[in-house]
């Protein structure tokens, strides 16, 4: 899976990465419904979804929203099916999910999505001083590798080249 | 190697995606007595506030058991067990044998000794029928009466005001939640709904249905006043359905398992709302019938069945929901006796409050009321021994 790598000790607080997230998202980049949160005080200081592989979230998961995709590497939230129920916000030990007004429906879950649409996290690319990264391989993840894990984990799903 | 998991719902499901990481030529056999694929009863209280299709609610469709290489027994019961024999016998006459068995048969509503036969106008909340019968009662305008003030209760309570309807709810304790949260969230909530229109009635038991010409017309309280009812929905919780397994395995209030979701028969594992394993303190074993449980022992029964090696680290009971718009999260110890080494640490501010039950210096338990954000990292430290909490809760 895509592994994201905080490091709060290099964090400015120059909340670039709000601003590119929200941008990169179709927001304003205002920074208010960014999916990387930096708090000035308070726990924690980032906060961001780490793409776990064994993830929490998606076993709590009672409406089968959240998912994780082992050929993209991130763990998704299929916000249709998100009923708002809160059960993420309680597993995620990173504080990473936060919840989204839906006029007259409630809450919804959001989180980072690990910028599927660009190929590599936004705000790790922007991020100026390292407290956001990548981990070794998560962003140019091969195709084999992505193949391999997704054999593992959904048969049928193998299209070849897969070991163990 | 043959494996065959009863109950295709949240543990079994998870089961079944264990088994075949590990294992991708076992035969697997499913058998469950719902004749469609599973479906998710957690959110049936959102099916019915209109906020999931009824389509939605399944967990997965037919294809799943193709997927997986699953023969899936669908509608057919299993009556009987031979552990000596490992073979398990179906209503229909079919014989099973397997190598490992995976009991997750799941629980059932608990139906009170006051309840008259489950006619149209009295049900449990437990499956997409009763759902449907709810949704289409209080749509019809009846009036909605909810026994029960545990959280599903509480949650149909809401569903069914975001409906438009005036639900009233029934809470034999007096308060409402009082198996999940303290008494100050209790009354928080309990405030915040009547403030949105649901009647709550609390230290409140049914005595009598009063059942006229058209259906049931109203329920008598033990005080002897007197209800509207026109549909009456029971929520008294659960029990764990143990009769496939009785007198062949140990039971205490469910089918007691170790940490490997192993029973007491060789052979035989369980899993989910039917099981009661260790807590994570090692303290005792307990039945937790919440899905993260069932998810987490499904896949570490799976595992352990087809050769592998997990351990399930423990119960932790918890709940979370949205309490017509203020979110509630409680886990773990809610309660601090008066004895030397336990004390809480609380902080309310406006409608947000956070109390923290501590032991010694380890928290283990918490109740969060309007301030979710911090219940994931406080689990994590409960789960991590429960040091390290200070700077979650700054003074």
């Amino acid at each position: 899976m895509l592994s994201i790598g905080v490091d709060p000790d290099r964090c400015t607080r120059c909340r670039r990465c709000e601003a590119v997230c929200e941008m990169a998202h179709g927001g304003d980049g205002q920074g208010r419904r960014s999916r990387v949160r930096i708090r000035e005080s308070g726990w924690p200081p980032i906060s961001i979804c780490r793409h776990c592989e064994s993830a929490p979230c998606a076993d709590a998961c009672v409406s089968g929203a959240i998912r994780p995709d082992p050929v993209a590497g991130v763990v998704e939230i299929d916000v249709a099916r998100c009923v708002g129920c809160w059960s993420c916000v309680m597993e995620c030990p990173f504080a990473a999910i936060a919840m989204v007004d839906v006029a007259g429906q409630g809450v919804r879950a959001y989180k980072c999505d690990g910028c599927r649409e660009w190929g590599f996290p936004r705000c790790v690319t922007y991020c100026p001083t390292g407290a956001l990264r990548a981990g070794a391989g998560a962003g140019e993840m091969s195709g084999r590798v992505r193949r391999q894990r997704a054999a593992r984990v959904v048969p049928g799903r193998a299209t070849g080249g897969a070991r163990g | 190697m043959n494996y065959v998991v009863v109950g295709s719902s949240a543990a079994g499901l998870s089961a079944i995606r264990a088994i075949r990481k590990l294992d991708p030529c076992g035969n697997i056999t499913v058998v469950d007595e719902e004749s469609r694929p599973a479906y998710s009863r957690v959110i049936l209280t959102h099916y019915i506030a209109g906020r999931v299709a009824e389509r939605d609610l399944f967990l997965v469709e037919e294809e799943f058991y193709r997927t997986y290489g699953v023969r899936a027994l669908l509608g057919v019961r299993a009556t009987g067990l031979d552990p000596g024999r490992r073979q398990l016998y179906l209503a229909d006459g079919r014989v099973l044998g397997y190598d490992s068995l995976l009991v997750a048969t799941g629980a059932r509503a608990v139906v009170p000794s006051w309840s008259p036969a489950r006619t149209g106008d009295v049900t449990g909340l437990r499956t997409r029928e009763d759902a449907v019968r709810i949704r289409n009662a209080a749509l019809a305008g009846r009036s909605v009466v909810i026994a029960g003030g545990g959280p599903v209760g509480v949650k149909l309570a809401c569903a069914l005001r975001e409906l438009g309807a005036t639900p009233t709810l029934l809470a034999s304790s007096p308060r409402i939640l009082s198996q999940v949260a303290d008494r100050e969230a209790s009354l928080m909530l309990e405030q915040h709904l009547v403030r949105h229109g649901v009647r709550v009635r609390c230290g409140a038991d049914i005595r009598e249905v009063c059942t006229g010409p058209g259906g049931t017309e109203a329920v008598v309280l033990t005080d002897g006043s007197a209800v509207p009812c026109q549909l009456l929905v029971v929520c008294k919780g659960v029990e764990p359905r143990t009769e496939l397994v009785a007198g062949h395995v140990a039971i205490r209030r469910g089918v007691l398992v170790d940490n490997g979701m192993r029973t007491s028969a060789p052979g035989v594992y369980a899993a989910g709302d039917v099981a009661e394993s260790p807590d994570i303190w090692g303290e005792g074993t307990r039945v937790s019938a919440i899905w993260p449980h069932a998810v987490k022992q499904g896949k570490v029964a799976g595992t352990n069945m087809a050769g592998g090696r997990e351990l399930f680290p423990g119960v932790l009971p918890r709940n979370a929901m949205d309490v017509l718009g203020v979110p509630f999260i409680s886990m773990g110890l809610l309660h601090a006796p008066a004895a030397a080494g336990w004390r809480s640490v609380s902080r309310r501010r406006g409608s947000s409050y956070l109390r923290l039950v501590i032991r010694g210096d380890s928290v283990v338990g918490a109740v969060l009321v309007g301030c979710p954000r911090l219940a994931g990292p406080i689990q994590a430290a409960i789960r991590r021994g429960g040091r390290g909490w200070e700077h979650l809760v700054p003074p």
